[in-house]
Protein backbone atom coordinates (compact mmCIF):
# COMPACT_ATOMS: atom_id res chain seq x y z
CA UNK A 1 0.00 0.00 0.00
CA UNK A 2 1.60 3.47 -0.92
CA UNK A 3 0.79 6.02 1.97
CA UNK A 4 1.00 9.63 1.72
CA UNK A 5 1.88 11.18 5.34
CA UNK A 6 1.10 15.29 5.57
CA UNK A 7 2.66 16.20 9.00
CA UNK A 8 1.80 19.17 10.62
CA UNK A 9 4.05 21.21 12.50
CA UNK A 10 3.64 23.14 15.42
CA UNK A 11 2.05 21.16 17.84
CA UNK A 12 2.57 18.43 16.22
CA UNK A 13 6.06 17.57 15.22
CA UNK A 14 8.91 17.42 17.92
CA UNK A 15 11.03 20.36 16.49
CA UNK A 16 7.54 22.33 16.38
CA UNK A 17 7.02 25.35 18.59
CA UNK A 18 4.78 23.98 20.77
CA UNK A 19 6.90 20.66 20.32
CA UNK A 20 4.40 18.28 19.38
CA UNK A 21 4.23 14.28 20.41
CA UNK A 22 5.76 13.31 16.98
CA UNK A 23 9.69 12.55 16.97
CA UNK A 24 11.45 13.04 14.08
CA UNK A 25 12.61 9.25 14.58
CA UNK A 26 8.90 8.29 13.86
CA UNK A 27 8.99 10.27 10.47
CA UNK A 28 12.63 8.96 9.43
CA UNK A 29 10.61 5.45 9.96
CA UNK A 30 7.58 6.30 8.09
CA UNK A 31 10.14 7.29 5.18
CA UNK A 32 12.18 3.68 5.97
CA UNK A 33 8.88 2.28 4.89
CA UNK A 34 8.21 3.74 1.66
CA UNK A 35 5.81 6.29 2.80
CA UNK A 36 6.02 9.24 0.88
CA UNK A 37 6.10 12.00 3.84
CA UNK A 38 6.08 15.73 3.86
CA UNK A 39 4.73 18.76 5.76
CA UNK A 40 1.49 21.04 5.59
CA UNK A 41 1.48 24.22 7.99
CA UNK A 42 1.11 27.86 8.78
CA UNK A 43 4.71 28.40 8.49
CA UNK A 44 6.45 29.84 5.25
CA UNK A 45 7.09 27.48 2.78
CA UNK A 46 10.69 28.33 2.87
CA UNK A 47 10.46 27.50 6.76
CA UNK A 48 8.92 24.22 6.22
CA UNK A 49 12.01 23.53 3.44
CA UNK A 50 14.41 24.74 5.83
CA UNK A 51 13.40 22.39 8.86
CA UNK A 52 13.53 19.28 6.73
CA UNK A 53 16.90 20.24 5.71
CA UNK A 54 17.94 21.18 8.99
CA UNK A 55 16.71 17.58 9.82
CA UNK A 56 18.52 16.17 6.83
CA UNK A 57 15.35 14.77 5.46
CA UNK A 58 14.44 14.77 2.06
CA UNK A 59 10.93 15.93 2.14
CA UNK A 60 8.52 15.02 -0.39
CA UNK A 61 6.42 17.88 -0.40
CA UNK A 62 5.76 21.05 1.52
CA UNK A 63 2.42 22.47 1.50
CA UNK A 64 0.21 25.50 2.53
CA UNK A 65 -2.34 24.64 5.06
CA UNK A 66 -5.07 25.22 2.75
CA UNK A 67 -3.52 24.22 0.11
CA UNK A 68 -3.65 20.43 0.80
CA UNK A 69 -5.39 19.19 -2.27
CA UNK A 70 -3.08 20.24 -4.53
CA UNK A 71 -0.49 17.61 -2.69
CA UNK A 72 -3.69 15.09 -3.46
CA UNK A 73 -3.63 16.14 -6.95
CA UNK A 74 0.33 15.73 -7.61
CA UNK A 75 1.05 12.27 -6.10
CA UNK A 76 -1.29 9.48 -6.56
CA UNK A 77 -0.76 6.95 -3.65
CA UNK A 78 -3.03 5.02 -2.06
CA UNK A 79 -3.96 6.44 1.18
CA UNK A 80 -3.57 10.23 2.01
CA UNK A 81 -3.38 11.34 5.75
CA UNK A 82 -2.63 14.70 7.20
CA UNK A 83 -1.32 14.59 11.14
CA UNK A 84 -2.19 17.82 12.86
CA UNK A 85 -3.04 19.21 16.29
CA UNK A 86 -5.98 21.71 15.69
CA UNK A 87 -9.68 21.72 13.84
CA UNK A 88 -8.27 23.61 11.33
CA UNK A 89 -5.79 20.79 10.87
CA UNK A 90 -9.25 18.46 10.33
CA UNK A 91 -10.78 21.36 7.98
CA UNK A 92 -7.71 20.78 5.78
CA UNK A 93 -7.89 17.28 5.70
CA UNK A 94 -11.51 17.55 5.34
CA UNK A 95 -11.37 19.64 2.29
CA UNK A 96 -8.63 18.19 0.50
CA UNK A 97 -9.82 14.35 1.53
CA UNK A 98 -7.41 13.23 3.21
CA UNK A 99 -7.89 11.34 6.18
CA UNK A 100 -6.89 13.05 9.73
CA UNK A 101 -4.87 11.86 12.59
CA UNK A 102 -4.63 13.91 15.31
CA UNK A 103 -0.85 14.33 16.27
CA UNK A 104 -1.17 11.97 20.23
CA UNK A 105 -3.27 9.58 18.70
CA UNK A 106 -0.63 9.24 14.86
CA UNK A 107 2.32 8.62 18.46
CA UNK A 108 1.38 4.95 18.54
CA UNK A 109 2.46 4.98 14.21
CA UNK A 110 -0.16 3.23 12.77
CA UNK A 111 0.75 3.80 9.44
CA UNK A 112 3.49 0.70 10.29
CA UNK A 113 0.70 -1.44 10.45
CA UNK A 114 -1.39 0.53 7.39
CA UNK A 115 1.93 -0.39 5.23
CA UNK A 116 1.86 -3.74 6.00
CA UNK A 117 -1.69 -4.12 5.24
CA UNK A 118 -2.79 -5.08 8.68
CA UNK A 119 -5.24 -2.08 10.09
CA UNK A 120 -8.02 -0.68 8.82
CA UNK A 121 -8.91 2.80 8.24
CA UNK A 122 -10.34 2.81 11.41
CA UNK A 123 -7.94 2.50 13.71
CA UNK A 124 -7.44 6.35 14.54
CA UNK A 125 -7.56 8.29 11.84
CA UNK A 126 -11.01 10.13 11.17
CA UNK A 127 -12.01 8.80 7.95
CA UNK A 128 -12.78 12.92 6.81
CA UNK A 129 -14.93 12.08 4.05
CA UNK A 130 -17.71 9.95 5.26
CA UNK A 131 -18.59 12.87 7.66
CA UNK B 1 -4.93 51.37 45.20
CA UNK B 2 -5.11 55.33 43.78
CA UNK B 3 -8.83 55.81 43.99
CA UNK B 4 -8.78 59.32 42.69
CA UNK B 5 -10.66 59.76 39.28
CA UNK B 6 -8.71 58.50 35.60
CA UNK B 7 -6.17 61.69 34.48
CA UNK B 8 -6.73 60.29 30.53
CA UNK B 9 -6.27 63.28 28.32
CA UNK B 10 -9.69 62.85 25.93
CA UNK B 11 -10.70 65.88 25.38
CA UNK B 12 -9.22 68.07 22.20
CA UNK B 13 -8.71 71.85 23.15
CA UNK B 14 -6.47 71.19 26.62
CA UNK B 15 -3.15 73.06 25.43
CA UNK B 16 0.25 72.09 26.00
CA UNK B 17 0.15 69.12 28.75
CA UNK B 18 1.67 70.58 32.08
CA UNK B 19 4.00 67.97 32.32
CA UNK B 20 5.32 68.15 29.01
CA UNK B 21 8.86 67.20 29.51
CA UNK B 22 8.81 66.75 33.18
CA UNK B 23 8.06 62.90 32.92
CA UNK B 24 10.71 60.31 30.84
CA UNK B 25 11.07 56.21 30.38
CA UNK B 26 13.85 55.20 31.89
CA UNK B 27 14.20 51.38 31.29
CA UNK B 28 12.92 48.38 29.41
CA UNK B 29 12.33 44.78 30.32
CA UNK B 30 11.31 41.81 28.68
CA UNK B 31 11.50 38.35 29.61
CA UNK B 32 11.51 35.42 26.82
CA UNK B 33 9.05 35.42 24.82
CA UNK B 34 7.20 31.92 23.92
CA UNK B 35 4.54 30.49 21.78
CA UNK B 36 3.13 29.10 24.63
CA UNK B 37 3.46 27.86 28.71
CA UNK B 38 5.21 24.66 29.09
CA UNK B 39 3.31 24.63 32.47
CA UNK B 40 6.55 24.84 34.25
CA UNK B 41 6.86 27.83 36.98
CA UNK B 42 10.23 29.29 35.74
CA UNK B 43 8.19 30.11 32.64
CA UNK B 44 4.84 31.43 34.11
CA UNK B 45 3.20 34.68 33.58
CA UNK B 46 4.27 35.70 37.49
CA UNK B 47 8.37 34.47 36.78
CA UNK B 48 8.29 36.68 33.77
CA UNK B 49 6.87 39.40 34.85
CA UNK B 50 9.64 39.50 37.33
CA UNK B 51 12.43 38.95 34.71
CA UNK B 52 10.88 41.48 32.71
CA UNK B 53 10.67 43.83 35.92
CA UNK B 54 14.30 43.07 36.98
CA UNK B 55 15.69 43.47 33.76
CA UNK B 56 13.67 46.99 33.38
CA UNK B 57 15.23 48.16 36.85
CA UNK B 58 18.61 47.08 35.80
CA UNK B 59 18.58 48.81 32.61
CA UNK B 60 17.81 52.03 34.17
CA UNK B 61 20.31 51.36 36.70
CA UNK B 62 18.43 50.99 39.79
CA UNK B 63 17.94 48.30 42.14
CA UNK B 64 14.47 47.30 43.98
CA UNK B 65 14.79 49.24 46.55
CA UNK B 66 14.46 52.35 44.41
CA UNK B 67 10.67 51.12 42.90
CA UNK B 68 7.89 52.86 44.86
CA UNK B 69 5.09 52.87 42.29
CA UNK B 70 3.67 49.85 40.17
CA UNK B 71 1.47 49.90 37.90
CA UNK B 72 -0.43 46.99 35.98
CA UNK B 73 -2.13 46.40 32.78
CA UNK B 74 -2.50 42.88 34.52
CA UNK B 75 -4.49 40.61 32.17
CA UNK B 76 -5.88 38.17 31.48
CA UNK B 77 -5.10 38.28 27.77
CA UNK B 78 -5.84 34.69 26.78
CA UNK B 79 -7.94 32.10 28.00
CA UNK B 80 -7.60 32.37 32.57
CA UNK B 81 -5.87 28.77 33.91
CA UNK B 82 -9.05 27.51 35.30
CA UNK B 83 -10.58 25.27 35.62
CA UNK B 84 -7.19 23.02 35.21
CA UNK B 85 -6.23 23.15 39.09
CA UNK B 86 -3.89 25.80 40.53
CA UNK B 87 -0.29 24.94 41.74
CA UNK B 88 1.85 25.95 44.63
CA UNK B 89 1.48 29.67 46.30
CA UNK B 90 2.19 31.75 45.16
CA UNK B 91 0.44 30.54 42.04
CA UNK B 92 -2.66 28.98 43.69
CA UNK B 93 -5.13 31.65 41.44
CA UNK B 94 -5.11 33.22 38.22
CA UNK B 95 -2.89 36.18 39.60
CA UNK B 96 0.36 34.96 38.69
CA UNK B 97 -0.88 32.19 36.21
CA UNK B 98 -3.15 34.12 33.28
CA UNK B 99 -2.53 37.33 35.49
CA UNK B 100 -0.33 39.04 37.13
CA UNK B 101 -1.44 42.36 39.30
CA UNK B 102 0.49 44.99 40.92
CA UNK B 103 -0.03 44.06 44.38
CA UNK B 104 1.59 40.16 43.13
CA UNK B 105 4.23 41.46 41.57
CA UNK B 106 5.44 43.53 44.53
CA UNK B 107 4.98 40.45 47.06
CA UNK B 108 6.46 38.45 44.98
CA UNK B 109 9.44 40.39 43.74
CA UNK B 110 10.15 41.76 47.62
CA UNK B 111 9.27 45.36 46.73
CA UNK B 112 9.58 46.97 49.84
CA UNK B 113 9.20 50.07 49.20
CA UNK B 114 6.07 50.41 47.02
CA UNK B 115 3.45 53.16 48.27
CA UNK B 116 1.74 52.74 44.42
CA UNK B 117 0.20 49.65 43.11
CA UNK B 118 -2.39 50.46 40.17
CA UNK B 119 -4.29 47.74 37.75
CA UNK B 120 -6.25 50.35 35.72
CA UNK B 121 -6.25 50.87 32.26
CA UNK B 122 -6.60 47.83 30.74
CA UNK B 123 -3.92 47.87 28.19
CA UNK B 124 -0.19 48.90 28.31
CA UNK B 125 -0.71 52.36 26.63
CA UNK B 126 -3.27 53.21 29.13
CA UNK B 127 -1.46 51.78 32.02
CA UNK B 128 2.11 53.99 31.02
CA UNK B 129 -0.46 56.80 31.02
CA UNK B 130 -1.84 56.05 34.66
CA UNK B 131 2.04 55.44 35.57
CA UNK B 132 3.34 58.98 33.78
CA UNK B 133 1.32 60.88 36.31
CA UNK B 134 1.13 59.17 38.90
CA UNK B 135 5.13 60.41 38.70
CA UNK B 136 3.79 63.68 37.43
CA UNK B 137 2.05 64.07 40.63
CA UNK B 138 4.37 62.82 42.99
CA UNK B 139 2.24 59.02 44.24
CA UNK B 140 5.71 57.62 43.14
CA UNK B 141 9.49 58.73 42.01
CA UNK B 142 10.00 55.60 40.19
CA UNK B 143 7.37 53.44 38.81
CA UNK B 144 7.16 50.13 36.84
CA UNK B 145 4.67 49.80 34.00
CA UNK B 146 4.21 46.04 33.23
CA UNK B 147 2.44 44.05 30.87
CA UNK B 148 1.86 40.25 30.92
CA UNK B 149 0.68 38.25 28.04
CA UNK B 150 -0.96 34.84 28.43
CA UNK B 151 -1.36 32.41 26.07
CA UNK B 152 -2.15 28.70 27.44
CA UNK B 153 -2.81 25.66 25.01
CA UNK B 154 -6.34 25.42 24.86
CA UNK B 155 -8.87 27.44 22.58
CA UNK B 156 -7.67 30.89 23.00
CA UNK B 157 -10.14 33.78 23.72
CA UNK B 158 -12.71 31.07 23.89
CA UNK B 159 -13.97 29.15 27.25
CA UNK B 160 -17.17 28.66 27.12
CA UNK B 161 -17.64 29.45 23.39
CA UNK B 162 -17.36 32.90 24.32
CA UNK B 163 -15.44 35.86 24.73
CA UNK B 164 -16.11 39.64 25.26
CA UNK B 165 -15.04 42.46 23.28
CA UNK B 166 -12.64 43.72 26.23
CA UNK B 167 -10.32 40.71 25.55
CA UNK B 168 -11.19 38.69 28.51
CA UNK B 169 -12.38 35.29 28.15
CA UNK B 170 -15.69 34.50 29.88
CA UNK B 171 -17.82 31.62 30.50
CA UNK B 172 -21.12 33.23 29.06
CA UNK B 173 -21.52 36.02 26.40
CA UNK B 174 -22.62 38.83 28.23
CA UNK B 175 -23.58 42.43 27.44
CA UNK B 176 -23.34 43.80 24.26
CA UNK B 177 -21.44 40.81 23.23
CA UNK B 178 -24.21 38.42 23.73
CA UNK B 179 -26.03 39.65 20.38
CA UNK B 180 -22.83 38.54 18.66
CA UNK B 181 -20.78 35.93 20.22
CA UNK B 182 -23.22 33.15 19.64
CA UNK B 183 -22.91 33.98 15.80
CA UNK B 184 -19.10 34.16 15.53
CA UNK B 185 -19.17 37.96 15.28
CA UNK B 186 -15.99 38.07 17.59
CA UNK B 187 -12.69 39.97 17.23
CA UNK B 188 -11.33 39.24 13.82
CA UNK B 189 -14.60 39.56 12.39
CA UNK B 190 -16.09 43.24 13.40
CA UNK B 191 -12.38 44.59 12.44
CA UNK B 192 -12.84 42.81 9.47
CA UNK B 193 -15.52 44.34 8.30
CA UNK B 194 -13.88 47.98 9.07
CA UNK B 195 -11.42 46.74 7.17
CA UNK B 196 -12.82 45.87 4.42
CA UNK B 197 -15.07 48.84 4.49
CA UNK B 198 -11.27 51.12 4.30
CA UNK B 199 -10.73 49.07 1.34
CA UNK B 200 -13.77 49.35 -0.49
CA UNK B 201 -13.99 52.99 0.58
CA UNK B 202 -10.57 54.31 -0.59
CA UNK B 203 -10.10 51.62 -3.52
CA UNK B 204 -7.27 49.78 -2.48
CA UNK B 205 -7.41 45.60 -2.36
CA UNK B 206 -5.93 43.51 0.61
CA UNK B 207 -2.72 42.77 -1.40
CA UNK B 208 -1.45 46.52 -1.19
CA UNK B 209 -1.16 45.58 2.55
CA UNK B 210 2.13 43.04 1.64
CA UNK B 211 4.82 45.90 1.68
CA UNK B 212 4.26 47.15 5.22
CA UNK B 213 3.99 43.01 6.66
CA UNK B 214 7.09 42.13 4.86
CA UNK B 215 8.55 45.34 6.39
CA UNK B 216 7.08 44.71 9.77
CA UNK B 217 8.66 41.26 9.36
CA UNK B 218 11.83 42.68 8.52
CA UNK B 219 12.03 44.96 11.20
CA UNK B 220 10.51 42.34 13.81
CA UNK B 221 13.80 40.37 12.67
CA UNK B 222 16.10 43.26 14.06
CA UNK B 223 13.77 43.17 17.35
CA UNK B 224 15.15 40.77 19.96
CA UNK B 225 12.87 40.88 22.45
CA UNK B 226 10.11 39.19 19.68
CA UNK B 227 8.72 35.86 19.02
CA UNK B 228 9.83 35.66 15.61
CA UNK B 229 13.34 36.83 16.30
CA UNK B 230 13.98 34.20 19.22
CA UNK B 231 11.91 31.55 18.09
CA UNK B 232 11.65 31.57 14.60
CA UNK B 233 13.84 34.11 12.49
CA UNK B 234 12.56 33.63 9.21
CA UNK B 235 11.96 36.19 6.74
CA UNK B 236 8.39 37.05 5.28
CA UNK B 237 8.44 37.75 1.48
CA UNK B 238 5.55 39.55 -0.35
CA UNK B 239 4.63 36.00 -2.27
CA UNK B 240 4.67 34.33 1.30
CA UNK B 241 1.70 36.89 2.35
CA UNK B 242 -0.51 36.80 -0.67
CA UNK B 243 -0.46 33.14 -0.46
CA UNK B 244 -1.18 32.51 2.99
CA UNK B 245 -4.72 31.47 4.30
CA UNK B 246 -7.48 33.66 4.92
CA UNK B 247 -8.58 33.96 8.47
CA UNK B 248 -11.69 36.43 7.71
CA UNK B 249 -11.61 38.19 4.84
CA UNK B 250 -9.60 40.85 4.45
CA UNK B 251 -7.39 39.62 7.17
CA UNK B 252 -5.18 36.23 6.59
CA UNK B 253 -2.47 34.68 8.76
CA UNK B 254 0.04 37.52 8.29
CA UNK B 255 -2.24 40.53 8.74
CA UNK B 256 -3.03 38.96 12.64
CA UNK B 257 -0.64 38.86 15.24
CA UNK B 258 0.61 35.47 16.94
CA UNK B 259 -0.64 34.98 20.18
CA UNK B 260 2.66 34.67 22.75
CA UNK B 261 3.45 34.35 26.44
CA UNK B 262 5.81 36.85 27.43
CA UNK B 263 6.06 40.27 29.84
CA UNK B 264 7.51 43.82 29.09
CA UNK B 265 7.60 46.08 31.49
CA UNK B 266 9.31 49.37 31.57
CA UNK B 267 10.35 52.29 34.13
CA UNK B 268 8.99 55.80 34.57
CA UNK B 269 10.45 58.64 36.60
CA UNK B 270 10.86 62.57 36.99
CA UNK B 271 13.02 63.88 34.06
CA UNK B 272 14.66 65.33 37.02
CA UNK B 273 15.66 61.90 38.64
CA UNK B 274 16.47 60.83 35.03
CA UNK B 275 19.37 62.54 33.99
CA UNK B 276 21.35 60.89 37.06
CA UNK B 277 20.85 57.42 35.60
CA UNK B 278 21.85 54.56 33.26
CA UNK B 279 20.16 55.66 30.66
CA UNK B 280 19.62 59.02 28.36
CA UNK B 281 16.20 59.75 29.74
CA UNK B 282 13.48 59.55 26.68
CA UNK B 283 11.09 62.86 27.89
CA UNK B 284 7.27 62.02 27.72
CA UNK B 285 6.38 64.99 25.77
CA UNK B 286 2.46 64.28 26.15
CA UNK B 287 0.03 61.63 26.22
CA UNK B 288 -3.33 61.35 24.81
CA UNK B 289 -6.55 58.38 25.35
CA UNK B 290 -9.62 57.86 23.01
CA UNK B 291 -12.91 57.19 24.44
CA UNK B 292 -16.33 55.38 23.79
CA UNK B 293 -16.55 55.66 19.79
CA UNK B 294 -19.81 53.88 18.91
CA UNK B 295 -23.34 55.28 18.98
CA UNK B 296 -24.17 51.70 18.61
CA UNK B 297 -23.14 48.37 19.05
CA UNK B 298 -20.81 48.33 15.64
CA UNK B 299 -18.62 51.27 15.03
CA UNK B 300 -18.36 52.48 12.04
CA UNK B 301 -15.44 53.17 9.69
CA UNK B 302 -15.83 56.89 10.04
CA UNK B 303 -16.19 56.67 13.46
CA UNK B 304 -13.02 54.78 13.85
CA UNK B 305 -11.17 57.39 12.03
CA UNK B 306 -12.26 60.10 13.83
CA UNK B 307 -11.67 58.44 16.99
CA UNK B 308 -7.63 57.90 15.73
CA UNK B 309 -7.83 61.44 14.48
CA UNK B 310 -9.11 62.84 18.00
CA UNK B 311 -6.30 60.60 20.10
CA UNK B 312 -3.48 61.75 17.49
CA UNK B 313 -5.03 65.78 17.67
CA UNK B 314 -4.42 65.99 21.52
CA UNK B 315 -1.32 63.96 21.75
CA UNK B 316 0.10 66.23 19.11
CA UNK B 317 -1.31 69.72 20.76
CA UNK B 318 -0.04 68.71 24.07
CA UNK B 319 3.29 68.12 22.94
CA UNK B 320 2.92 71.30 20.91
CA UNK B 321 3.60 69.48 17.99
CA UNK B 322 2.57 68.94 14.59
CA UNK B 323 2.62 65.94 12.94
CA UNK B 324 6.10 67.40 10.38
CA UNK B 325 8.11 67.26 14.05
CA UNK B 326 7.44 63.49 14.31
CA UNK B 327 10.89 61.81 12.80
CA UNK B 328 9.62 58.59 13.43
CA UNK B 329 6.56 56.50 14.48
CA UNK B 330 5.21 52.82 16.07
CA UNK B 331 1.80 52.68 15.92
CA UNK B 332 -0.46 49.67 16.62
CA UNK B 333 -0.99 46.80 14.17
CA UNK B 334 -2.37 43.73 16.39
CA UNK B 335 -4.55 43.63 12.71
CA UNK B 336 -2.11 45.08 10.04
CA UNK B 337 -5.29 47.79 8.85
CA UNK B 338 -5.21 49.33 12.05
CA UNK B 339 -1.88 50.62 11.38
CA UNK B 340 -3.18 52.49 8.27
CA UNK B 341 -6.08 54.34 10.44
CA UNK B 342 -3.59 55.42 13.07
CA UNK B 343 -0.98 56.66 10.21
CA UNK B 344 -4.03 58.79 8.93
CA UNK B 345 -5.06 60.14 11.94
CA UNK B 346 -1.46 61.57 13.11
CA UNK B 347 -0.99 62.60 9.56
CA UNK B 348 2.89 61.37 9.44
CA UNK B 349 4.97 62.22 6.33
CA UNK B 350 1.79 64.19 5.41
CA UNK B 351 -0.17 61.26 4.67
CA UNK B 352 -3.94 62.14 4.56
CA UNK B 353 -7.04 60.20 5.18
CA UNK B 354 -7.12 57.11 2.82
CA UNK B 355 -3.67 57.85 1.56
CA UNK B 356 -2.08 55.10 3.98
CA UNK B 357 -1.87 52.45 1.73
CA UNK B 358 -0.89 54.61 -1.18
CA UNK B 359 1.91 55.32 1.18
CA UNK B 360 2.95 52.27 2.56
CA UNK B 361 4.01 50.90 -1.22
CA UNK B 362 7.81 50.86 -2.23
CA UNK B 363 10.75 51.13 0.69
CA UNK B 364 10.97 54.39 1.64
CA UNK B 365 9.65 53.60 5.05
CA UNK B 366 12.28 51.07 5.71
CA UNK B 367 14.66 51.30 8.48
CA UNK B 368 17.19 53.92 7.43
CA UNK B 369 14.78 55.36 5.04
CA UNK B 370 13.01 58.88 4.70
CA UNK B 371 10.06 57.07 6.96
CA UNK B 372 10.85 55.03 9.31
CA UNK B 373 7.48 53.51 10.26
CA UNK B 374 7.27 50.68 12.65
CA UNK B 375 10.62 50.33 13.34
CA UNK B 376 10.08 47.71 15.92
CA UNK B 377 7.87 45.39 13.79
CA UNK B 378 5.08 45.63 15.65
CA UNK B 379 2.33 43.31 16.87
CA UNK B 380 2.45 41.18 13.32
CA UNK B 381 6.58 41.34 13.21
CA UNK B 382 7.08 40.22 16.85
CA UNK B 383 3.94 38.52 18.14
CA UNK B 384 1.04 39.64 20.54
CA UNK B 385 3.00 42.10 22.88
CA UNK B 386 -0.36 44.60 22.82
CA UNK B 387 1.77 47.18 21.88
CA UNK B 388 5.20 46.04 24.14
CA UNK B 389 7.00 46.42 21.28
CA UNK B 390 6.04 49.73 20.22
CA UNK B 391 6.56 51.02 23.71
CA UNK B 392 10.17 49.42 23.72
CA UNK B 393 11.59 50.79 20.04
CA UNK B 394 9.99 54.22 20.88
CA UNK B 395 12.16 54.55 24.09
CA UNK B 396 14.94 53.06 21.74
CA UNK B 397 14.47 55.61 18.97
CA UNK B 398 14.49 58.26 21.22
CA UNK B 399 17.47 56.91 23.68
CA UNK B 400 19.64 56.40 20.41
CA UNK B 401 19.94 53.15 21.20
CA UNK B 402 17.65 50.96 18.75
CA UNK B 403 20.77 49.22 17.26
CA UNK B 404 19.90 48.28 13.42
CA UNK B 405 16.44 49.45 14.03
CA UNK B 406 18.11 53.05 14.59
CA UNK B 407 16.08 55.86 12.86
CA UNK B 408 18.41 58.49 10.91
CA UNK B 409 16.89 60.80 12.78
CA UNK B 410 14.83 60.16 16.09
CA UNK B 411 14.63 63.36 17.99
CA UNK B 412 10.93 63.26 18.33
CA UNK B 413 8.97 60.05 18.06
CA UNK B 414 4.91 59.17 18.11
CA UNK B 415 3.69 55.91 19.41
CA UNK B 416 0.29 54.77 18.81
CA UNK B 417 -1.24 51.70 21.03
CA UNK B 418 -4.43 49.58 20.42
CA UNK B 419 -6.53 50.06 17.76
CA UNK B 420 -7.95 53.34 16.62
CA UNK B 421 -9.07 55.29 19.75
CA UNK B 422 -6.30 53.42 21.80
CA UNK B 423 -3.26 55.55 23.48
CA UNK B 424 -1.42 58.13 21.71
CA UNK B 425 2.51 59.13 23.54
CA UNK B 426 4.71 61.13 22.11
CA UNK B 427 8.88 60.98 23.26
CA UNK B 428 11.38 63.22 22.92
CA UNK B 429 15.49 62.58 23.36
CA UNK B 430 14.84 66.62 24.27
CA UNK B 431 12.88 67.47 27.70
CA UNK B 432 11.40 70.27 24.96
Amino acid sequence: MRILLSFDIDGTLEVGDPPGPITIDMVRRAQGLGCLIGSCSDRTLSGQRSIWAALDIQAGFVSLKHRLAEVKAQFQVDRYCHIGDTNIDEQSAREAGFDFLRMDAAASEPWVQWVDGLGSKRDGAEHTNDR
Amino acid sequence: MASQSLPYRQKEGLGVWENRGKVAFVGIGHSPCVRRWDEKIETSLGEFAKIAALNAIADAGLTLDDIDGVQSAPGPLGDRWAPRPYLAPPFDSEDGLSMVTAEWLTKYMGLKKVRYADNRGGSVGNAAVLAIEAVASGLCNYCLVLRPLNNFEGRYHQVGAASNRGGEAEEKASGPSQWEIPYGWAGPSWFATLAQRYLHEYNYSHDNLAAFAVNNRRNGLMYEFGYYYQNRAEPLTEEDYLKARWITKPFNLYDCDIPVHTAGCFLVTTAERARHLKQRPAYILSHSSGSRIARSLEVTLREYEESAVRVARIALEGAGLTSKDIDVANLYDGYAPFALNWLEAWGLWGVKRGEGLDFLQGDHFKVGGPHPFNPSGGNIGTGRGHGTAHITDTIQQVQGRAGRRQAKKADVAAMAIMPPGGTGIVLSSHPG
